[in-house]
């Protein structure tokens, strides 16, 4: 039961992260799995399933675009995702959001430990 | 297990378009590819993306109800492409099977003077119990039913006698087609001393006896 409700939070802020990501280099789909897995303490392990939807629909937003480009040495091309400018201007909004969201929620989680 | 074989059993179970399937057939190849070149083996992979079936379903699971909508759409319509197929190949086959005829004047395979010619010289031989020269003019499946015995006990189940020929009746022709065989069939009325007989005779392209009813 616990899993469904991690589930159901984490699965809200993954486009921020997927955005965030993003914010400073382009990537590919490994990399940025494996990216939020080690910068998230192994709190986000993403699968391919759940990565390429979110990306797909950044990209139909226009946050984010794709293109492949060869690797160096390598026979299969790699399929990267960059930000756009509108990209960054919703990463900005939404981490404005998350700032509000997560501080509501804090202040709701902690009602007790004012009141002692 | 190779690596494409598992991202192909995936991507048959992904319910979106072909278009899509296929981008992500390209773009999971090339991240698998990748994860190996980091040091992971093919069967740590799989168990990080679960069995081909399970990958499916975490896409299934978040793919936008526009494209999973869109996939439904193209399901239905090749289920009733399928169907429309299926009643089409029926229809034909019913159509094949129905027997179809017009008169014999419109035929470009029989003659209607040789068939009247022919019919009547069936009925001949046949008042003349002349059953070799019947089996002569008879296809080869007809042949063993142009004996005395056969043709004796068809003609008993008239009238145990029927006397003399006295005249010919209404005589009717037609070319039939059926099941891709064409037969020139001829229905004439004969009138006996003792009895009327239909006979309903049927001729092959090569005016050879194929088929004959008498009632």
């Amino acid at each position: 039961m616990i899993e469904k409700y991690e589930r159901q939070i984490k699965k809200g802020v993954l486009d921020m992260l997927v955005l965030k990501l993003l914010e400073y280099e382009s990537k590919y789909g490994y990399q940025m799995i494996s990216e939020l897995k080690e910068k998230s303490g192994d709190i986000f392990t993403l699968k391919e399933g759940t990565l390429y939807p979110v990306l797909y629909r950044l990209e139909e937003n226009q946050y984010v675009e794709s293109y492949w480009q060869e690797a160096e040495g390598k026979q299969i091309s790699r399929k990267y995702y960059k930000i756009t400018e509108a990209g960054r201007e919703a990463l900005k909004e939404i981490m404005a959001s998350w700032e509000k969201i997560s501080t509501g929620i804090c202040r709701i989680m902690k009602e007790r430990e004012y009141d002692d | 297990m190779t690596i494409e074989k598992y991202v192909d059993m995936i991507i048959r179970n992904i319910k979106c378009s072909k278009e899509k399937r296929m981008e992500i057939r390209k773009q999971l190849l090339s991240d698998i590819s990748a994860a190996l070149d980091h040091g992971e083996t093919l069967e740590q992979i799989i168990e990080r993306m679960g069995s081909a079936k399970e990958a499916a379903r975490e896409f299934n699971h978040n793919l936008s109800a526009e494209e999973l909508k869109s996939f439904s759409k193209i399901r239905k319509r090749k289920v009733l492409a399928g169907v429309i197929i299926v009643i089409a190949i029926v229809i034909c086959l019913v159509y094949w099977m129905l027997p179809k005829s017009f008169h014999i004047e419109n035929s470009e395979i029989f003659d209607a003077a040789a068939v009247e010619t022919q019919a009547r010289q069936v009925v001949d031989l046949i008042n003349a119990e002349d059953y070799s020269a019947l089996q002569g003019i008879s296809t080869e499946a007809m042949q063993p039913a142009m004996t005395k015995a056969m043709l004796s006990s068809a003609k008993k189940q008239i009238a145990d006698d029927w006397g003399v020929l006295e005249k010919y009746g209404n005589i009717y022709m037609s070319e039939v087609r059926q099941r891709g065989q064409v037969y020139a069939v001829v229905e004439v009325s004969v009138s006996y001393e003792y009895a009327n007989v239909t006979y309903l005779i049927s001729f092959n392209p090569q005016m050879e006896l194929a088929g004959l009813y008498m009632r």
